[in-house]
């Protein structure tokens, strides 16, 4: 290489480094820029102007940023299990819980009041998983608080995860004895007894807690006493195992006709088809008490809508049992078991209804994942049909329609038109417009009356959500029929509670002439 | 160096520093959508789908997650449709990202919320506001002013009521004495809530304080914008405690009747005294000046609602001897008396309603109460119709019997007879009106 040739490339070399470093600079200088205005903007007061730039918008990172987030609040964790984990439990337990009640009664409304709680709850969460017995005592004595109200509202704050929380750490049998010497402590006692017989528990340890609880005279510790008892019993019975039946059967037995028996064996049966069948059969070959299986049956039967595995005639046996139920024709018990279930699925499987409104499920894409995961008989297929095209109209009334294409003229008229009453519950009066217009002319003295029921039956609700806002909806919309449907409707609706406004409202629609 | 070049060196490296600066301003995601792009996020595709229009191109995001703008935002609502969640997660997330967006622009996020469905998809969320609505109320708490600004003048069309809704109970829980500021300006439903908010929240937080000065505010205004019965919810003393006889005895040396707080304890008295035989009723009232009757009298059958039959007529007796026509007339007398009818009462209301004077205020009350005794009794009511003494009382018994032919009846024929019973011929073209309304509701086209 040539001392010139060497000078060169070293200058180039140069030239380059300096345009490099150049170009850092004002890479970093405009960095430094943005820092400072996005922290500027996280100061800024609320944006109520969105900006009137407008680009094209893309899900393309769409996916990673909302995962980024959902990953972010749902590891959040609220002040006072962030406290619970961070604060050091003070050297007076005591004191320090009650030290917190005054700054927690002053900062109720205001803005410190998340810290405040906060710190009142793990105060005294440090108390109680050391002396419960003494801090239960405190909180019960009107000394908690300046009058019975507060002191009230401090149990009951402390109820919800503190009394829980050092329940579950001392387990529920060391717990008894504690949380029941106040009322407030019934429900994390129960809390903690399902959670325990949920991880393994089961029948076995309810049972111990049981006859424990037998030995405490208080009156709110009747189990199955009102108004937490019977859906705590059904969580109970929800939570224990299937090998266990035998040993609820005797338990029931022993028991007799008594809420515990009976919610017990009703939650049971709400686990999977087959506790709703073993139970079903219980009823079936009379092997219950008569007054156990008379309580029973109706709450069988509510059961029975919810296990779409089970067999198809078990289910409209079970059905039979609920009140208004027994003569009703088979077809129609059958529809009803089978509406549900898609109902079902679609509240509480994949978020059909709403991958639907927008585009990305197709109805083809619901109908395969409905014939996966539903057992639908042959002569249930018109009725589940229906039933999702009741439910995915409200969401795309158009991509819906063909669900009504097996069906014969008359039927899938009536659909339609039963479904302006039938549907569209608490949707956007605009959608159910839009609904409404695309209706066929009605063609018989029926589907007006449909129609207008329609309307009749929305008037009602809407006026309570909207108040005001609606009738000048109404009022904008274009004079015709449906128009008039609906304000004859507001009138009606409103003459029952203020007949001054109705009056107001008739002469607006309709004035009087001079 | 020559001059030439020292100019070109010098200008490259400014170059290559702009070509940096750009390099690192270059917005990194979308810009937020304007007020009116926003709502095409329900914009109608082809095919009925309703989605923000996709386009592509876009490089990864670099801010933080606590730096987030509107159009990560965007972009993160919009994955939500393909995410595959079950309902509750994905209200969940919407619900989290309303709250996290609202700090940024507020407009964006409360558009983007009404465009999705308003009902309760996975009924566990379901509220008068939705799902997602109330997601905002930290948002409104933070910002009251200029969120009210917004949620009045955004352009949200029938969904600001329910925004508005929102607004109303966390401002009323927050910070009463601004709704109370605002109360006179709100539609009467609005303010209906507004009040019964103000008024919960001096329930709970037991301010006296606050509940002094919202008794002051509220009693400065006019009682059509609020009522002698919603200010009495803010008086400072606990009337059950004080007892009939001792709020009696205050009001007799009442200096000014007209005063509002002595109404507003007009209205505790007559809910104390409801429950009692009329005649007791009558006796307490008595001595009292005249307003104050009326509100006590009117507090009296508020309180009653589900009373009916004698109790009911003999309390209304009292009220149109007092001449409370006014306030009567803005009453549920009309629902009381039709309830009572139906309760097996039907005769003795309807035998009633005649002996009231003819008057506008009561037409209402007539109507209601002789409605169910005229269509459970199409026959045998045609006599009984033709011997009420009042023309005008019976003018109206034949158009509410014509009323009843068509819409319970479905009969044409006997409505055409009540009709032509009607002497007055301007209130008998107004009865042909109503049954016009039911021929044409009868005849619904489609469009």
């Amino acid at each position: 290489m040539s001392v010139y040739k060497g000078i060169h490339l070293r200058s180039i070399f140069l030239t380059l480094t300096s345009h490099v470093i150049v170009l850092g600079l004002g890479y970093g200088i405009a960095q430094n820029l943005k820092r400072e205005v996005d922290t500027q903007k996280e100061e800024a007061p609320l944006r109520t102007q969105s900006s009137n730039r407008s680009t094209d918008s893309t899900d393309g990172d769409g996916p990673e940023l909302l995962a980024e987030f959902r990953k972010d609040f749902l590891q959040k964790k609220s002040r006072y299990e962030e406290l619970k984990e961070s604060l050091q439990p003070a050297a007076d337990l005591r004191a320090a819980a009650i030290s917190t009640i005054e700054d927690w009664e002053n900062n109720r409304s205001g803005q410190d009041h998340i810290e405040s709680e906060s710190m009142m709850l793990v105060r005294f969460y440090h108390w109680l998983r050391v002396n419960p017995r003494e801090a239960m005592e405190y909180l019960s004595a009107p000394q908690a608080g300046e009058d019975s109200l507060k002191s009230r509202e401090l149990l009951s704050k402390l109820a919800l995860n503190v009394l829980p929380d050092v329940a579950r750490e001392k387990r529920v049998m060391k717990s008894i004895g504690w949380l029941t010497s106040n009322p407030v402590g019934i429900l994390p006692l129960w809390k903690t007894l399902i959670s325990e017989m949920k991880d393994g528990g089961g029948l076995a340890l309810f049972l111990r807690v049981e006859n424990e609880l037998a030995e405490i005279s208080k009156p709110w510790l009747e189990i199955g006493a009102e108004p937490h008892g019977r859906e705590a019993l059904r969580q109970a019975g929800a939570s224990i195992q299937l090998s266990e039946k035998d040993s609820l059967l005797d338990y029931v037995k022993l028991q007799g006709e008594t809420d515990r028996a009976i919610n017990l064996l009703l939650g049971f049966a709400g686990t999977s088809d087959a506790a709703a069948t073993w139970v079903l059969g219980l009823v079936e070959r009379q092997e219950l008490p008569v007054m156990v299986a008379r309580r029973l049956q109706g709450g069988l039967g509510n059961e029975a809508l919810k296990q779409n595995g089970m067999d198809m005639e078990k289910r409209i046996a079970a059905r039979r049992f609920t009140d208004g139920n027994g003569k009703k024709l088979r077809e129609n018990i059958l529809g009803e078991l089978v509406a549900n279930d898609v109902r079902r699925l679609l509240n509480e499987g994949r978020d059909w209804r709403f991958e639907f409104r927008h585009g990305s499920a197709s109805l083809d894409d619901i109908l395969t994942s409905m014939e996966g995961a539903l057992k639908i008989p042959d002569e249930g297929r018109d009725a589940a049909q229906i039933a999702l095209y009741r439910t995915l109209s409200e969401e795309n009334p158009e991509k819906a329609l063909p669900l009504l294409d097996s069906l014969p003229e008359d039927r899938r008229r009536e659909i339609m038109f039963s479904n302006t009453w039938q549907s569209y519950g608490n949707v956007n009066p605009d959608d159910f417009i839009a609904f409404v217009k695309k209706l066929p002319a009605p063609e018989t003295e029926k589907e007006i009356q449909d129609r207008m029921k329609g309307w009749e039956w929305k008037v009602r609700g809407s006026l309570q959500r909207y108040g005001d806002d609606y009738i000048e909806w109404v009022a904008a919309l274009p004079s015709n029929p449906d128009k008039y449907a609906a304000i004859n409707s507001i009138i009606w609706a409103t003459r029952e509670r203020n007949p001054a406004k109705a009056a107001a409202l008739n002469q607006r629609f309709y004035p009087k002439k001079p | 160096m020559s001059r030439l070049k020292t100019i070109a060196f010098a200008a490259s490296h400014v170059v290559f520093g702009l070509i940096g600066f750009l390099l690192a301003t270059r917005d990194t995601g979308p810009a937020p959508r304007s007020p009116r792009a926003t709502p095409s996020l329900s914009k109608n595709q082809p095919d009925g789908t309703r989605w923000i229009e996709k386009s592509s191109g876009l490089t990864h995001s670099l801010r933080p997650l606590k730096n987030w703008r509107g159009s990560e935002h965007v972009m993160a609502w919009n994955a939500l449709c393909r995410a595959k969640l079950s309902t509750k997660d994905r209200i969940q997330t919407q619900r989290e990202l309303l709250k996290s967006w609202a700090k940024v622009d507020l407009a964006a996020a409360m558009r983007a919320a009404l465009d999705e469905a308003w009902d309760s998809d996975d009924e566990q969320h379901y509220n008068a506001t939705g799902p997602l609505v109330d997601a905002f109320a930290d948002a409104f708490a933070s910002h009251p002013e200029e969120s009210w600004d917004l949620i009045q003048n955004g352009g949200f069309g029938i969904g600001s009521s329910m925004l508005r809704q929102v607004w109303i109970q966390t401002i009323g829980t927050k910070a009463p004495l601004l709704l109370a500021a605002l109360v006179k300006d709100l539609s009467p439903n609005d303010r209906e809530m507004a009040v019964n908010v103000c008024a919960s929240g001096t329930w709970y937080s037991l301010n006296k304080e606050t509940q002094t000065k919202l008794l002051e505010q509220f009693a400065a205004l006019p009682a059509n914008i609020i009522s002698s019965e919603q200010l009495a919810d803010f008086l400072t003393m606990d009337p059950e405690e004080m007892g009939a006889s001792a709020l009696r005895e205050e009001l007799l040396h009442i200096q000014n009747p007209a005063d509002r707080i002595a109404a507003a304890k007009a209205v505790v008295l007559g809910r104390l005294l409801a429950p009692a035989p009329t005649e007791e009723i009558a006796a307490a009232i008595a001595d009292l000046p005249q307003p104050l009757k009326q509100d006590i009298l009117i507090s009296a059958l508020d309180t009653g609602v589900s009373m009916t039959g004698e109790k009911l007529t003999s309390l209304l007796d009292l009220l149109v001897a007092e001449n409370t026509w006014e306030k009567l007339g803005k009453r549920q007398v009309p629902g009381m008396l039709l309830a009572s009818s139906r309760n097996g009462n039907a005769r003795q209301i309807a035998d009633w309603v005649t002996t009231i004077p003819f008057r506008k205020e009561a037409t209402e009350m007539f109507y209601r109460g002789v409605e169910t005794y005229l269509s459970d009794n199409m026959e045998t009511s045609k006599e009984w119709i033709a011997a009420i003494p009042s023309q005008e009382w019976r003018d109206r018994a034949y158009a509410t019997y014509s009323q009843g032919a068509l819409n319970a009846k479905k009969d044409p024929t006997a409505s055409r007879w009540a009709l032509d019973h009607i002497q007055d011929p301007v209130f008998k073209s107004e009865a042909e009106r109503w049954r016009l309304n039911w021929e044409k509701k009868r005849a619904i086209p489609s469009k």
